[in-house]
């Protein structure tokens, strides 16, 4: 129908128009007035504390003890088990968070302004690997490392963002796809690009050498550090293209460990959910798949703008690390994934196959009609509280989400 | 027109020369016991859902 092209033309002219900029890290509540005492945002669509899989349950313990709303862990099961926490997805507040993506008032939040549009989007700062609150882990180490990013790793940042006038994050994309990255499970690149601009801000504005030095080895030793702010961007650039009536053309691809939920466009901000699938990877030594959670987190957002799998061809050693076969593989999956959306990003290109630009604007019709599901890249956590990531994979969107969203679209397009 | 090769034994003698369409596991087997295959993904439309290619075509239209 010419309409609905037309108005998946507009929704990818949006998600390419857009200008994401780094521009400020503040507290949580600063960025989202809404984030009072005992709100949580967490990752996925909506779901109450009954339902939660383990890892969401124990960021949750974790992070009422890191906000002073419990005395300890039990204290923190108890009250969430009470009804006395209030959750929300990040995506209803303009936020987005990886795994289990809690975001809360004191925690410091990278902002993105899409300078096109003039919106902004939120992600808190990556913590680094292995045991951490997004991977459901919260005992003393990970609660005392939240501490030191809200205390000195998030001001320290802020200032640096704020001297450098912000940090222009599509060229910087750009320059990661031609580096090896692919923006989900590995940003290697990115996250130096990213720390060599900063640097020297880091340094002007630090408040003593010993802090400067902390700042810089904690960005320095996470290759996943950029993650983070690769999905506040893509949350930014996602949102312009929002409720564009006649669209079919997907704005979020979301998990909470229990469901995956896709959000499209024509339909506004109705969630589409189904049971989410297990990932298919590789795992830490001593782990195995029958300790692996079900996937979980917004970082999908990263797929949602061709980047993540879509974009594997840039990361083939990512193949290998995600145990998605061999790296001469890479290109399969991001042609594979061609055959969904309405086109590729031109700015964003991956030099390994001609330099085509990134799939980009995934369209339900696509997706439904060729049974081709999109495949994300993502971390594996352990399936019981407070033990972590043990892992990392693919895994494959349910088709039923894009069906349901057929449907529903259909409907407001008065087809039965 | 082609001239067709009229000798089945040499179909027999010749490696056999596979196009597989569908099911993977049947090119896996083959590829396995070194046969040379070209996989071609397909599935139905929908998943063979009548119902949905009803609205696919209609949105598609």
């Amino acid at each position: 129908m010419k309409e609905i092209e037309e108005a998946n033309q507009e929704v990818l002219r949006r998600m390419l128009a857009g200008e994401p900029t780094l521009v400020d890290v503040v507290p949580g509540v600063q960025a989202i007035p809404d984030l009072a005492d005992h709100v949580i945002l967490h990752a996925g669509p909506p779901i109450g504390w009954d339902r939660m899989c383990g890892p969401l349950r124990g960021a949750i313990m974790g992070v009422a003890v890191f906000e002073g709303w419990a005395e300890d862990l039990d204290e923190a099961g108890e009250k969430a088990a009470a009804g006395s926490f209030m959750f929300h997805p990040n995506h209803h507040f303009g936020a987005v968070g990886p795994m289990t993506g809690l975001t809360t008032k004191s925690q410091p939040l990278l902002v993105v302004e899409n300078k096109a549009f003039g919106n902004r989007a939120y992600c808190a700062i990556n913590e680094g690997l292995g045991k951490v609150m997004r991977f459901g882990g919260n005992d003393a180490e990970v609660l005392d490392r939240l501490r030191w990013i809200k205390e000195v790793l998030g001001p320290a940042l802020g200032r640096a963002v704020r001297e450098a006038d912000g940090i222009p994050l599509k060229p910087l994309i750009a320059r990661g796809l031609t580096m090896g990255d692919e923006m989900h499970q590995r940003n290697v690149a990115c996250s130096t690009l990213l720390l060599r601009q900063l640097a020297p801000e880091l340094a002007r504005t630090a408040k003593s050498t010993e802090e400067l030095a902390a700042c810089l080895g904690f960005i320095g030793r996470n290759d996943q550090f950029f993650l983070n702010v690769a999905m506040a961007m893509g949350k930014a650039l996602t949102d312009p293209a929002r409720s564009i009536d006649g669209s079919s053309v997907v704005t979020a691809m979301s998990r909470n460990g229990t469901e995956f939920g896709i959000r499209v466009s024509g339909t506004g901000d109705r969630w589409f959910t189904a049971p989410v699938e297990m990932p298919v990877g590789l795992y830490f030594p001593g782990f195995s798949e029958r300790d692996a959670n079900p996937d979980i987190g917004d970082s999908a957002i990263v797929e949602t703008i061709g980047l993540g799998a879509f974009a594997m061809a840039a990361a083939p050693a990512v193949v290998g690390y995600v145990g998605a076969g061999r790296a001469s593989e890479a290109a399969a999956f991001t042609r594979s994934m061609a055959e969904i959306v309405v086109g590729p990003n031109p700015a964003w290109t991956i030099p390994a196959m001609d330099f085509a630009g990134v799939p980009t604007g995934i369209d339900i019709r696509l997706v439904v009609e060729t049974g081709l599901a999109p495949t994300i890249n993502t971390g594996i956590a352990h399936r019981e509280p407070g033990v972590g990531q043990v892992g990392a994979g693919v895994v494959k969107a349910p088709l039923n989400c894009f069906e349901q969203a057929l449907v529903a679209f259909a409907a407001t397009m008065d087809i039965k | 027109m082609e001239k067709k090769d009229s000798n089945p034994s040499s179909l027999l003698a010749a490696a056999p020369r596979v196009v597989n369409i569908g099911l993977e596991l049947f090119a896996v087997n083959l590829v396995d016991n070194g046969t040379e295959v070209v996989h071609v993904q397909w599935s139905p439309p929908a998943r063979g859902n009548a119902h949905l290619i009803s609205l696919l075509d209609k949105l598609r239209g």
